[in-house]
């Protein structure tokens, strides 16, 4: 069939997750044409909380999203893997999962929304590691508040508990209240440890904001909060769509065009479910498709002119991949009940661990006592003890209520050997490769989960636990960054400090991709503040010129 | 647009459904007036002479329709002559001598900070904030849409500005207004403002507001939009007509302050916080059918239940203190909860109102004579109980682009399951209401249930903010088709109501204000 005319308009976004949905909202409202181009279909939350309850693995948060043939991504965490396939020494350390479709991957998320410290930005200069970011924490901190207003973002009052990343303004909504099991995790690492349990940030209604509820503690954030009290992209596509941008599902972008000079992007092609292949012309181009998918991008666009791929003369396109690759321990405490799993999943750490000296030579961390419901693990735990009648139903009703789940955010350096690459022998029915990761854990990180262990065993010990169940290995947690570096060297980065491709003047990144060290905190509050101050610099491009 | 502001909405449908005489020029007035005659259907009409309107007629009957069916507590005599000498000077328009501004009212007596307390409640209890200010705007300044199928009329600036508001008004400009619907320039206003209610006011109230207005509302030099309907409602002159033939509270006398319950109870119901402007329904020249005070009526989507004292209709199983609870936070457990109109109305003033004051207005709004009802025959609060869902559970999940339209059973499950519960029990707190013993639930009409699924409840007072989102198109959580509203309306009602309402996709569509929720399954659309 014949491409239908040429689409066209000022800013193509290539994803429609919190960066691509946010950077359309931003533009669209100032009057800037956007059309955001989305591989995966439209979807919407009734069928994603249906697909929840009719699913028997309850825990498998990729479960209540099975992909579309022409977007696969990731089925599960689980390797050999059928979509991304990890290789090298750690390769279960990196089986992430992201969701390719309307709203991205926030639609499974804990909602934990925190900014990084103005040490991430810093690492070599402050603690000779890895690398600095071509940002300071100040120059994000306006577009860090104007995210967490975006989101709807709860959080503690900085007067009463600072988290280390100066605010000029309070957190838009107050901090949720802390669970029973919270406070009782609380309460022991107040009387018998120096450190101390914070409230997390929350992307999570306190209060009913945006037109959407206040949280409930329905305990299922991930895989799918049932109200739409926690924040995900579809809410930014929407206001992004009010507003004027056009968003087409089901174009699964496999080309990024340049002039003859290589120097700027003309346009972008993608293919519809059908294998049709359409084009897409405007003046600036955002590629905003997740760590993972931006990088193959770049590299599947490679061409006679860019023969590595796109933006890519440094060589570091698909490099540097990193994680919070961490540690999780499960266990019976000999205390008190807890009663974990009222309210919502994430809400408080011990973030103890986050910065000090010993940077320079091991990784920062942040701990999560994650408040989740544990009837599942108890019942899995008391019938293979070999209970059974009431006696069952007794330790069911016991280690459910006493089971503790503990695990970090452990911080990784930019190692250009932890490399994402295309897949020679597995590609999708649109003929696109899969993606394929190499990846050993660094050093600096192997030192910071060891030291993780050894406070999660004095936890242990602290609450009399037994029957500890370390997760083997290393523990992923889908925060994959790194694969677009940025950096002041074009000979060694993708991008400038402002997320501009070093090798293309209109063509921008937003995403994780970017990041050039990993920090602790979660990192979707911190795309998000990125890709807002994309916008930033294209409106004031698009509406000075 | 707020549902509340839509009487005219409801008003014009009625009368563009019968041949657009209502809104007729002067000259057909007679003739409308004829065919109204609303409140006493045995006595002959009054018959139209030669432009002399019987608007005292009119203005008697309707006087005494609403005492006759409510205890009129002595001493409130509701002359004709008042009402007929209102109309008169509304026909005749205003001019009426202005020799002071609104500014010199500073030489006020000793009581001015008591009389200024005075207005400020008054004016909670009339609720102007609620159509004069529009969202995110500064009190008072207007600007706020109110959409009718001819046009939006728009809230003025009722701030002391000079030049933008009310501040050249003299006192009796402002009660020129308020009480007999005529501007300062002897233009006639649209009865979106309900000054016919307000005409119930005292003297005395009328001053007090006026100077709460003048010394304490902040100017706001900005001008709303001028309202602009199509004709021919787009003459105010037309709506001189109408002034005549609506039906007006007659002034109260003395000190509203104190009147023994009854009597405050019923100044407060009809003069201040009109409750009839949304509960009464209107005859076909849109002023309220007095012999149906409080028996219901739509506003064009949200429906204003009958509240008169009626055993099957009304609310007749309510206790005072449940009336009480309901205005003073807008739910009673068990019962029923406020939104749409009924929500602003709490929030903005009843819940601001003193329990000596609520309890005057419960007990009177109890005593209302019952009138029966077309739809609900028994209370609306008495059906259902706790229904579990049927097993609706299938094996693995569905692929993320089937977004099929689902039945009643999955939507309520999806959807409302969450908080309301499978069994619909709502939580302990009753922060989510339970579905059953619930007034919108059992109501006979569905039209309040289908804009609450539409709309939503977004509620304030006290310290507790309600809310639930809505599902309609430009929802954030979740947007339901028509179809899929009517089947879980049918399955809502069905399972916890009075059964199914058979609810049909176009009765959702004409009630849904927003853009339809565009087909999802159109790819690369």
């Amino acid at each position: 069939m014949p491409s239908e005319q040429t689409l066209s308009a000022d800013v193509v976004i290539v994803g429609s997750g919190v960066a691509g949905a946010s950077i359309a909202n931003e533009l669209a409202r100032a009057g800037i044409s956007v059309i955001v181009l989305e591989a995966g279909p439209r979807v919407d939350r009734q069928h994603f909380v249906e697909n929840f309850r009719n699913l028997e693995n309850k825990p498998s948060y990729q479960g209540p999203f099975p992909a579309v043939p022409w977007a696969r991504h990731p089925p599960n965490q689980m390797t050999p893997n059928d979509y991304l396939h990890t290789s090298g020494p750690n390769a279960e350390a990196y089986q992430q999962v992201y969701l390719r479709m309307m709203g991205g991957t926030t639609w499974h998320w804990a909602g934990c929304a925190w900014r990084y410290l103005p040490s991430d930005f810093e690492l070599k200069t402050r603690y000779g590691q890895g690398r600095d970011w071509a940002l300071k924490y100040e120059d994000l901190e306006p577009f860090y508040y104007q995210a967490e207003v975006m989101m709807g973002v709860c959080g503690p009052d900085p007067a009463k508990e600072d988290l280390g990343s100066p605010r000029k303004q309070p957190y838009p909504m107050e901090a949720l209240p802390i669970s029973y099991a919270a406070q009782q995790f609380r309460k022991l690492i107040d009387e018998k440890t120096p450190w101390r349990v914070v409230h997390e940030p929350q992307a999570r209604n306190t209060r009913p904001y945006d037109s959407r509820p206040t949280c409930e503690g329905h305990n299922n954030c991930m895989p799918i909060c049932p109200i739409g009290a926690m924040y995900n992209g579809s809410y930014s596509v929407y206001h992004a769509e009010a507003a004027g941008a056009k968003f087409i599902p089901n174009a699964v972008v496999y080309k990024i065009e340049r002039d003859s000079a290589n120097k700027r992007v003309t346009g972008v092609q993608y293919y519809d479910p059908e294998k049709n292949s359409h084009r897409v012309t405007g003046k600036y181009f955002v590629i905003a498709a997740h760590c993972i998918e931006t990088a193959k991008l770049l590299l599947v666009s490679a061409d006679e002119q860019s023969p590595d791929g796109v933006a890519n003369s440094s060589g570091h396109v698909g490099r540097n991949m990193m994680d919070h690759t961490g540690v999780q321990v499960t266990f019976i405490s000999g205390d008190k009940a807890l009663w974990p799993g009222r309210g919502p999943l994430e809400t408080n750490v011990i973030d103890n661990f986050r910065d000090g000296d010993w940077r320079n030579e091991r990784g920062a961390y942040l701990v999560h006592m994650v408040d989740d419901n544990q009837v599942d693990f108890a019942t899995q735990m008391a019938i293979s003890k070999g209970y059974v009648g009431r006696e069952l139903e007794e330790q069911i009703r016991y280690l459910s209520s006493h089971t503790v789940r503990l695990f970090s955010h452990n911080e990784a350096l930019p190692d250009p050997d932890n490399r994402l690459t295309l897949s020679k022998t597995n590609k999708d029915i649109l003929g696109i490769p899969h993606p394929e990761v190499y990846y050993k854990l660094p050093e600096y990180t192997v030192k910071s989960c060891e030291h993780t262990r050894k406070v999660f065993k004095e936890l242990i010990g602290l609450m009399h636990g037994t029957d500890e169940e370390w997760t083997p290995g290393y523990f992923p947690q889908d925060h994959p960054s790194g694969s677009t570096i940025m950096g002041t060297d074009p000979k060694d980065s993708v991008v400038d400090g402002h997320c501009r491709t070093h090798d293309h003047e209109n063509l921008f990144i937003a995403s994780s991709s970017v990041f050039s060290t990993v920090g602790t905190g979660n990192i979707t509050l911190t795309v998000a503040a990125l890709a807002l101050r994309v916008a930033d610099t294209l409106k004031k491009e698009l509406l000075h010129a | 647009m707020p549902d509340f502001r839509t009487l005219l909405c409801s008003a014009l449908v009625a009368g563009t459904a019968l041949g657009g005489v209502a809104l007729a020029p002067v000259a057909l007035a007679p003739v409308a007036l004829a065919q109204s005659a609303p409140a006493q259907p045995t006595v002959p009409a009054p018959v139209a002479e030669e432009g002399k309107p019987a608007a005292g007629s009119d203005a008697k009957t309707s006087d005494h329709t609403p005492t006759s069916q409510t205890p009129a507590p002595a001493g409130e005599a509701a002359t004709p002559a008042n009402s007929q000498s209102d109309a008169t000077g509304a026909a005749t328009a205003p001019a009426s001598p202005a020799p002071a501004t609104g500014t010199n009212a500073a030489a006020q007596p000793e009581g001015a900070d008591a009389e200024l307390a005075r207005g400020a409640y008054l004016a909670t209890a009339a609720d102007c904030v609620a159509c004069h200010t529009k969202p995110g705007g500064k009190p008072f300044a207007g600007g706020l849409k109110i959409a009718t199928p001819m046009g939006d009329v728009i809230a003025t600036n009722i701030t002391p500005d000079q030049q933008h508001g009310i501040g050249a008004y003299t006192e009796a400009d402002f009660d020129n207004a308020v009480r007999h619907g005529v501007r300062k320039d002897g233009s006639y206003l649209y009865p979106v403002m309900p000054y016919v209610s307000y005409a119930g006011m005292t003297d005395q109230d009328v001053k007090a507001l006026y100077a709460w207005f003048m010394h304490v509302v902040k100017p706001v030099a900005e001008s709303p939009e001028e309202t602009n309907l199509s004709f021919p409602a787009s003459l105010r002159s037309a709506m001189m007509a109408w002034n005549f033939v609506a039906s007006k509270e007659t002034p109260e006398t003395g000190d509203s302050n104190t009147y023994d319950k009854l009597r405050r109870g019923r100044y407060l119901a009809n003069a201040l916080e009109h409750c009839g402007t949304c509960h009464t329904p209107r005859n076909f020249m849109l002023s309220e059918k007095q012999d149906h005070y409080l028996a219901g009526g739509s506003l064009g989507t949200w429906y204003a239940p009958n509240i008169t004292s009626s055993k099957t209709g009304g609310i007749a199983d309510w206790s005072e203190d449940d009336l009480v609870a309901y205005l003073r936070t807008g739910r009673v457990a068990g019962r029923a909860q406020a939104a749409g109109p009924m929500a602003e109305a709490v929030e903005h003033s009843t819940s601001h109102l003193t329990d000596e004051d609520l309890h005057a207005l419960a007990a009177f709004i109890l005593k209302v004579a019952p009138m029966d009802d077309d739809a609900d025959h028994a209370p609306r609060d008495a059906s259902g109980k706790a229904t579990d869902l049927p097993d609706i559970r299938t094996k693995g999940p569905q692929r993320i682009d089937d977004l099929a339209e689902m039945d009643g059973p999955h939507i309520y499950d999806a959807n409302c399951s969450a908080c309301h519960g499978h069994d619909g029990a709502g939580t302990k707190d009753h922060y989510v209401p339970s579905l059953f013993n619930n007034s919108t639930v059992g109501a006979g009409r569905p039209d309040n249930l289908i804009m609450t699924i539409l709309n939503g409840v977004d509620r304030t007072a006290g310290k507790e903010h309600a809310f639930m989102p809505g599902f309609d198109g430009q929802s954030n959580v979740q947007r339901l088709s028509d179809a899929e509203i009517a089947a879980l309306t049918n399955y809502v009602t069905a399972t916890f109501g009075t059964g199914d309402h058979q609810v049909t996709p176009d009765l959702v569509k004409s009630l849904r204000k927003d853009t339809p929720v565009v087909n999802p399954l159109a790819k690369g659309k």
